[in-house]
């Protein structure tokens, strides 16, 4: 269509016009410090907590140990089942929200919505009052004589998988309450005529229905989860540590700023290539 | 015979609204059974209760003898033919057809064949392994009827299932539902608004207005001898004549006093009490056109007119006719001869007798209705 081709060339002109500002600040703020910390990565530390002359491989080579190994397995699963729980969770609380009347609907995405009117840190320690040892959640525990003796709930894996999860729900429900919005809910009624139960069309129907609704809530979970510390800091036990935990050690403890740049840049890596590798196989699966 | 699909006294109402106000209705096995009726008339609550999406807070649906009104949708045996479709956007045609039969835990083997028979049926083998997203809208029109029909359902419920298509596709599609009818030789319960469609497909129609079924017959009874006002404007064209009836019969036929008219005659229509008010009808095509050198209006049922509009439409032509203070209009096939009169012109009208029909006067209706 070469009658077009002008036009959309001077809209082009001036969208990148109006991009400009926030390519920007994204150039400044996000991509030079990524790059600085990957070159830094590169660099040998020196003794005064600075960074010395010179190119070396050794800050990569030293995160090749059982101890990295055990931290990133541990990093990827808390936070895979984390995603894994959120979507879980949002799926039902979206359906619901998308089939409620407008007037609850608003009022659940409220809802949803105002835990981040209170600072984050505040809602961990919220978690750490509940969680505590005699705290209202062991209490109602032996109340509920589940157990004789509750368990020990803060400090360990469980912990940190509980108030990561609380704390990217919404994350989750958004996309999916977003997707869920614009499913045809007729479908469900197709399902149903043709001799689904409920269940069967929720799950066959209604889940693929809003597939993209749910990559979306499962990677925003899973990226913005996996580079947590303050969670495992927290409410984590000494063996609930996650790679964040070590990148600040790395940076305040040891104030070795090139291992803690390799590290972190792994963890970019590992980010990007899971990332990646969701895109693409929702795209394939659409494709398909 | 008796009970095949019976609606027992089912009334259904959201909020204030009553939907379905207490409807009876009994559909033979094997027929076409259309539910008629302008939009907001209930008739497509009445599908949903019938498939199982609605309960009613009072009376019972049966199906062969049993009662079906607590039985969940997927309990059924019976299938709907959505007004959208609502195909499965992310499967493929053929998957789309045999979600029942998957649904049931059918054999894959099983699953192929029957798909393979309802594909060729509906000839779209060649676009089995597409998403309903490439179809045209006629192409998903007959997957969802053959996702329906491949369950082998007792009812077929249609739900307006040709509004969405155009209208030479829409005469294609009716050929092909009525065809599928023969075929599959179950009961389908077709819910319209359109009454060319009804007419065409039915065997037997209940047209609907308030949640009520206001006339049940044959299309062609419902023509010929509606029984309503309602009815008579909803299928087919009328003309109206409000009046009051004449005292006693004369020579076997009766005389209506039509306002602004003067005496008509008819010759059915005993039984009205004298002075009563009533309406009379008469359909366009029975309406009758004389030039003025022929017929002086002193003849019984014979008026002076003028021509206000002639509306040509092709296979007939129609005028709308001023006779005093009321409009009349008159439908003749355009082949026959004298058909060119032109506005202005003046002509005489004639209503047959035998032509004109006695309703009784309802409440509200006044005047002609063209």
């Amino acid at each position: 269509m070469p009658e077009v081709e002008p036009h959309r060339k001077a809209k082009t002109s001036e969208e990148w016009l109006v991009t400009l500002p926030s390519l920007v600040w994204l150039g400044l703020f996000f991509l030079v410090p990524t790059v600085v910390i990957l070159i830094l990565g590169f660099k040998p530390a020196d003794l005064t907590g600075g960074v010395a002359h010179g190119w070396t491989l050794a800050n990569f080579r030293s995160l090749v140990s059982v101890e990295y190994a055990e931290l990133f397995w541990r990093t990827v699963w808390i936070t895979g089942l984390t995603s894994f729980l959120c979507v879980v969770i949002a799926l039902p609380a979206g359906y619901a929200m998308a089939r409620a009347s407008k007037r609850w609907r608003n009022m659940l995405l409220l809802l949803v919505a105002v835990p981040f009117w209170t600072n984050f840190l505040i809602r961990i320690f919220a978690w750490k009052t509940l969680l505590q040892v005699d705290g209202p959640v062991s209490a109602f525990l032996e109340w509920s004589s589940l157990f004789e003796e509750a368990p020990t709930l803060l400090y360990n894996n469980w912990a940190v998988l509980v108030v990561m999860v609380y704390t990217q729900l919404p994350f989750a429900i958004l996309p999916i309450y977003a997707a869920a919005e614009k499913f045809d809910f007729s479908l469900l009624e197709a399902a149903r005529d043709l001799g689904a139960s409920k269940r069967t069309a929720f799950l066959q129907v209604f889940v693929p229905g809003i597939s993209r609704g749910i990559s979306a809530a499962a990677m925003m979970v899973f990226v913005a989860a996996l580079g947590m510390y303050v969670i495992p800091d927290l409410v984590g036990g000494v063996d609930g540590e996650m790679i964040g935990n070590k990148i600040v050690q790395r940076v305040q403890g040891d104030r070795n700023l090139p291992v803690a740049s390799a590290l972190a840049a792994a963890l970019l890596l590992l980010v990007s290539g899971l990332t990646f590798g969701g895109l693409k196989a929702a795209f394939r699966r659409e494709q398909s | 015979m008796v009970g095949h699909f019976t609606f027992e006294k089912v009334t259904k109402s959201f909020g204030p609204l009553r939907a379905v106000d207490g409807v009876t209705l009994d559909i033979p096995k094997g027929q076409i059974f259309s539910l008629l009726g302008p939009s907001g008339c209930g008739k497509t609550t009445l599908l949903r209760l019938a498939a199982g999406f609605e309960t009613p807070e009072s009376g019972r649906v049966l199906l062969n003898g049993k009662d079906i009104t607590a039985l969940p949708p997927e309990k059924r045996p019976v299938n709907t033919v959505f007004q959208n479709y609502a195909l499965f956007p992310h499967l493929t045609v053929r998957e789309n057809i045999g979600f029942g039969l998957r649904i049931a835990k059918q054999s894959s083997a099983v699953i192929q064949y029957e798909t393979d028979a309802m594909l060729d049926l509906i000839q779209l083998r060649d676009r089995a392994e597409q998403k309903p997203a490439t179809l045209s809208g006629g192409q998903k029109q007959r997957v969802a009827i053959a996702r329906a029909l491949i369950n082998k359902p007792d009812v077929l419920l249609l739900d307006e299932p040709l509004a969405a298509l155009d209208l030479k596709l829409r005469q294609h599609m009716l050929a092909e539902l009525r065809n599928l009818h023969e075929l599959a030789g179950i009961t389908f319960l077709y819910v319209t608004h359109d009454q060319t469609e009804a007419m065409s497909l039915s065997h037997q129609i209940a047209v609907m207005n308030q949640g009520a079924v206001a006339q049940l017959g044959t299309p062609a009874e419902l023509y010929s001898a509606p029984k309503s006002r309602f009815v008579a404007s909803f299928i087919g064209d009328a003309n109206f004549m409000a009046g009051k009836m004449g005292s006693g019969e004369f020579a076997g036929s009766t005389q209506v006093e039509v306002d602004g008219l003067g005496l008509v005659t008819l010759q059915s229509g005993g039984g009205c009490t004298p002075n009563a008010r009533v309406e009379l009808l008469i359909r366009p095509e029975h309406t009758q056109l004389v030039r003025k050198s022929e017929s002086g209006s002193d003849l019984p049922n014979h008026f002076d007119a003028t021509i206000e509009d002639v509306i040509f439409q092709g296979a007939h032509i129609r005028w709308v006719v001023r006779v005093a203070g009321l409009s009349f209009l008159v439908e003749r096939t355009s082949n026959q001869p004298d058909s060119d009169w032109c506005a202005g012109d003046s002509v005489v009208v004639h209503l047959p007798p035998d032509a004109l029909l006695l309703l009784p006067q309802e409440a509200g209706s006044n005047g002609s209705d063209v």
